[in-house]
């Protein structure tokens, strides 16, 4: 950057500190602010409010109403209803009767050729469902929503038309699927995929963390249970990174091949 | 370090709602009352400071500056945002009395940016200082400062900017004196 641009952009920066920008000066800023990233950017604004909050000797007062409203909203956007689990698989049946016999007996029921007890008795161990029922259950949910994947900057080069797969995701349930297709088996000891869920009553600069998965098979399908940090309360968007194993708190998001959009009904 | 109330508030605890409103809305009115034109506006203002924070609380560190300085810089960013859409209502630009003198905080509370902040500011130049105290005591634009002073527009502008990059320099100088990562 030289000089009269860095000039420029500090005389911004402290522009928008004292009294804002205009829609111009905002165009201008964050062109400068593209073509050189400065991490103290938000520096002038946090001097003033510093100073702002060391100028303030009398707190004002608020209204009782206005402390109603204003809780009123805060206690709906923050926490949310409270997160139902995802749901249990059926738990394996229980034989009350195994756990009263001992070895020995149960070793002469055996010797004594005991085929009933093969059958099994009143209660059956239920298979537990796959990610792939688990998925199709979600789908007639009422409040779930699909959408298909679309290719993010660096996804992997493919057809235009190329299916990546979708994600179905259930507010009320807070459970959803992802389906991928197309991208590459990823090195577990060097990098892991990491779902995103951006959520608009959150700070899109931190949305919500859906879990790590890996791809194992780069020519089939992977179905991957979204596992949520969070309460999502309203999903505006869905992004797959590429981490480092284990994932990250924060994502550069310089590695973003999948991208599902909620307002794009597909 | 204890956990501070938006940092509550960022990890879903609704009880933390009310604390914060308690803590910080007379804050948050004071600024309203200070940077808005129209009294009527004033309170939709707070409530739209406190939308924001509700959003933005999990951005708070700790280790870059007091919780009230954060609420201060998202309050003074949406109010100021809410003054441009309606910059048509006049505002009387005469001053009262003399500039309060900011309040050393709360022992409690006291933060090394903060005091050294507090340290550079009385270091300003006159001139700059003065600039800057008008826009954070009474919300000023610099068109208004230029009124109340009977200054050029351009100087104000100036010595803001000369004196926010004074503010800036010395902090940065201050961080690598402590060995920490200038800010």
């Amino acid at each position: 950057m030289n000089e009269q641009d860095r000039d420029r952009l500090l005389d911004l920066l402290a522009d928008r500190a004292i009294e804002g920008l205009s829609e111009n000066d905002e165009r201008e800023l964050a062109e400068l602010l593209d073509r050189v990233p400065l991490e103290e950017a938000e520096l002038f604004e946090d001097v003033l409010g510093q100073r702002t909050a060391d100028s303030v000797t009398e707190p004002g007062d608020l209204s009782p109403e206005l402390v109603r409203r204003i809780t009123e909203e805060g206690e709906r956007m923050v926490g949310g209803p409270t997160i139902p689990g995802p749901p249990a698989p059926p738990s394996p049946a229980r034989r009350p009767w195994v756990e009263r016999l001992s070895w020995l007996a149960l070793g002469l029921l055996l010797a004594a050729g005991a085929a009933w007890w093969l059958r099994g008795g009143p209660n059956v161990v239920a298979d537990e469902p796959t990610l792939a029922e688990r998925r199709s259950r979600l789908l007639d949910g009422e409040d779930t929503l699909t959408r298909s994947w679309s290719a993010g900057p660096t996804a992997p080069e493919v057809g235009d038309d190329f299916d990546f797969g979708d994600v179905v995701w259930s507010r009320s349930e807070q459970e959803g699927y992802l389906r991928i297709r197309g991208l590459p088996v990823n090195d577990v000891t060097r990098e892991q995929y990491q779902l995103w869920i951006f959520d608009e009553t959150r700070d899109a600069a931190h949305p919500v963390d859906g879990g790590v998965f890996d791809v194992t098979d780069a020519d089939g399908e992977t179905i991957v249970a979204i596992d949520p940090k969070l309460a999502v309360r309203e999903a505006t968007l869905f992004a797959i990174t590429v981490e480092s194993p284990g994932g990250v708190v924060v994502s550069d998001r310089s590695r973003l091949p999948l991208l599902a959009k909620v307002d794009d009904a597909s | 370090m204890s956990i501070t109330i938006l940092q509550r508030v960022a990890r879903g605890e609704q009880s933390a709602v009310g604390e914060c409103i308690a803590r910080y809305g007379g804050l948050v009115a004071t600024l309203a009352n200070r940077l808005l034109r129209d009294i009527r506006e004033v309170d939709d203002g707070v409530q739209d400071v406190f939308v924001e924070l509700w959003k933005v609380a999990g951005r708070y560190d700790p280790d870059r500056g007091t919780e009230d300085a954060f609420v201060s810089t998202v309050a003074r960013r949406r109010l100021i945002d809410r003054r441009r859409r309606n910059r048509n209502v006049p505002r009387p630009t005469a001053l009262e009395g003399d500039l309060p003198a900011p309040t050393t905080s709360d022992p409690l509370e006291r933060h090394d940016v903060a005091d050294r902040l507090r340290d550079l500011w009385e270091r300003l130049d006159d001139g700059e200082r003065d600039v800057l105290d008008l826009a954070v005591h009474h919300g000023m634009t610099y068109a208004e400062v230029a009124e109340t002073r009977g200054l050029p527009l351009g100087t104000v502008k100036s010595r803001a900017r000369a004196g926010l990059r004074r503010l800036r320099e010395g902090l940065r100088h201050e961080a690598i004196l402590h060995g920490e990562d200038p800010p």
